[in-house]
C-alpha cells in the first residue's frame, strides 16, 4: 500500500529523524495520526462514490486563446471528486490531477508545473473588482529578505545563511471600505496648572470620508499578519483581469464583506480617534463618550500580492513575508540570547561607571535645599522604571512578531498549495 | 546621601540597558510596523464642526 500526500498526491515516505511521513514533492510533514485519520475520511469518501452519491466528472482542454495563461476553462475546473479536503481537477496542459483548497482561485500543477486559473472561482460574484500585480519579483523578495537577514545583529548565523525552504507569490484576498464617519467625542486630558494636574474634557464632532479601507477577506491568514503588510495603494490597483493571477498562488475570500464590515468600522473609528486626539492639548487622552454614524459608500474585492517566504531554524518555519507592491517585509526571526545578555551587561557596565557618579554629586549639591531631593528622587525612580517597561515592552513585541512567524496558520497558509 | 544617589544611578544604568537593549533586539529582529503610512483619509481630511477644549460635562 502506498501512502499518497494530501496536498499533491506525491508518494509520502517515512522520515527516521522526525519520526513522521515526509512528502518528497512538496515538503509536507504528517504525523502517523493525521495520515491515519486522513485515509479514514478517504475510504469514507470512497464508499460514498461507489453508491453513486458523488459523480466524478472531468473534462480536459487546454487553453489554446492566452498560451501563457494555460488556465482552465469552466467546465474543465468542474470539481471532480473530493477527499482529503482537497479538491481535484485536471491539469489542463497534461491531464494530471491537480489538488487545490476549498479557497484556491489559480494554482500549478505538480507535475508539468504549468500555472492553472480556477475560472469557475474568480467568475461572477467571486470575481475580483481590482487586483494590485505584483511589482516586486520574487529575487527582489528574496533580496529584501537576504539583505535585512544579514544587518539582523541578534540573528543566528545560521539563519543569516539564509537557506529558503520555499518562496510563495499568493495574492491575498481583501475587502476595501469607502465610507463617510461621523462621530461625537468627549475626550478628557491633563493639563499641568501650577504644581498641580487638572483635569478637562475636550469635544470634538466631526465627519470624515474614507477611502479604500483594507480588511483581510482570508480566515486562513490571521489579521495581525496582514495588517502589519499594510499599506496597499489601491489607488494604483488595476481591474480585475485573470491573466494576473498566472503563475502565483491566489485565493478567493471565504469571510464575506458582511462578515468583517464591523472590523472595517472598528478601523475607521480608530483612524478618526487617533487623527482627533492629536489635536486635543495635554497628556493622558481618553475617550469617555462618542457617538459614531457611519455610512458604507462602497466597496471593493480586491487581490493583494504577498511573497511568503518560509526558512526553517531549529526543525521550525519560520514564514515571513513580502508585500508584493511596496516591498515591505513583515515578521520575526529568533535571536541569540547571549548575544543580547552580553550587550545588556556592557551597556550596563558602560552606564554604571559615570552615572551613579553622577547623580551622588546632584544629590550632595541639592542637600541644603529642604525638598529638592526628594523631588529629584521621585522623578529619577518613576522616571526609571516607565524605561524600564518600555525595554520591556520592546522585548515582548519582538517575541509577539516571532510568534507570529512560526505559528502553523502562517506556515500552513503558504505550505498547503501544490508544489511546482 | 551619597550612598542613595549611587544606587539611583545604578538604577537608572538597568533601564537604560534594559530600554537600549530592546530597541536593539528591535531593530534587529523584527521586521514591519503594525501600521501603514497610508492616508485613508479623503480629500479634506476631517471637519470638524464642534472643536471645544473646555467642554463643561
Amino acid at each position: 500500500m502506498t501512502y499518497k500526500c494530501p496536498n499533491c498526491y506525491g508518494a509520502l515516505k517515512y522520515n527516521a529523524a522526525l519520526d513522521k511521513m515526509e512528502c518528497e514533492y512538496c515538503g509536507s510533514i504528517f504525523t502517523m495520526d493525521e495520515i491515519n485519520q486522513l485515509y479514514a475520511h478517504m475510504e469514507e469518501k470512497t464508499s460514498q462514490y461507489t453508491d453513486g452519491q458523488v459523480k466524478a466528472q472531468s473534462q480536459v482542454n487546454r487553453e489554446n486563446q492566452n498560451p501563457d495563461l494555460n488556465a482552465a476553462n469552466k467546465n474543465q475546473d468542474t470539481i471532480e471528486k473530493e477527499k482529503l479536503n482537497v479538491n481535484i481537477y485536471r491539469c489542463s496542459s497534461c491531464g494530471a490531477e491537480l489538488a487545490v483548497n476549498g479557497v484556491e482561485s489559480s494554482s500549478f500543477c505538480a507535475y508539468c508545473g504549468q500555472p492553472t486559473v480556477i475560472f469557475s472561482r474568480v467568475e461572477g460574484m467571486d470575481k475580483p473588482d481590482v487586483v494590485i500585480p505584483f511589482s516586486v519579483t520574487k529575487e527582489q523578495a528574496i533580496g529584501i529578505m537576504q539583505q535585512r537577514v544579514r544587518k539582523g545583529l541578534y540573528i543566528p548565523a545560521k539563519l543569516k545563511k539564509i537557506d529558503i525552504e520555499r518562496v510563495r507569490g499568493i495574492y491575498v484576498p481583501f475587502w476595501t471600505y469607502d465610507m463617510r464617519y461621523e462621530d461625537d467625542l468627549i475626550i478628557r486630558y491633563k493639563v499641568k496648572s501650577g504644581k498641580t494636574t487638572v483635569t478637562k474634557y475636550a469635544r470634538r464632532a466631526g465627519e470624515t470620508t474614507f477611502r479604500d479601507l483594507t480588511y483581510d477577506a482570508s480566515r486562513m491568514l490571521n489579521d495581525d499578519s496582514s495588517q502589519k503588510l499594510e499599506p496597499f495603494y489601491v489607488k494604483n490597483s488595476v481591474p480585475f483581469d485573470a491573466k494576473y493571477l498566472s503563475g502565483f498562488y491566489a485565493d478567493r475570500y471565504d469571510m464575506a464583506m458582511n462578515v468583517i464590515r464591523g472590523n472595517a468600522i472598528q478601523k475607521a473609528c480608530d483612524l478618526f480617534v487617533g487623527e482627533v486626539m492629536k489635536t486635543v492639548p495635554g497628556s493622558g487622552h481618553q475617550v469617555v463618550s462618542s457617538d459614531p454614524k457611519v455610512d458604507l459608500l462602497g466597496n471593493k474585492y480586491l487581490l493583494a500580492p504577498v511573497w511568503f517566504m518560509t526558512v526553517r531554524y531549529e526543525n521550525i518555519p519560520y514564514t515571513l513575508m513580502v508585500n508584493g507592491q511596496t516591498g515591505k517585509l513583515v515578521g520575526g526571526l529568533p535571536y541569540v540570547m547571549w548575544k543580547v545578555v552580553v550587550t545588556m551587561i556592557v551597556l550596563f557596565g558602560v552606564f554604571a561607571t559615570f552615572i551613579p557618579f553622577i547623580v551622588s554629586g546632584i544629590l550632595g549639591a541639592l542637600s541644603d535645599s529642604d525638598d529638592a531631593p526628594g523631588k529629584l528622587i521621585g522623578v529619577i525612580i518613576v522616571g526609571a522604571i516607565f524605561i524600564i517597561i518600555a525595554g520591556i515592552n520592546y522585548f515582548s513585541k519582538v517575541k509577539k512578531s516571532i510568534d507570529l512567524t512560526k505559528e502553523q496558520a502562517i506556515n500552513r497558509f503558504s505550505k498547503e498549495r501544490q508544489d511546482v | 546621601m551619597s550612598g542613595l544617589g549611587f544606587i539611583l544611578g545604578l538604577l537608572i544604568a538597568v533601564s537604560l540597558s534594559v530600554f537600549i537593549t530592546g530597541l536593539l533586539l528591535k531593530k534587529s529582529n523584527d521586521f514591519g510596523d503594525s501600521t501603514g503610512s497610508y492616508n485613508h483619509f479623503a480629500e479634506g481630511s476631517i471637519r470638524y464642526y464642534v472643536k471645544e477644549n473646555n467642554y463643561h460635562r
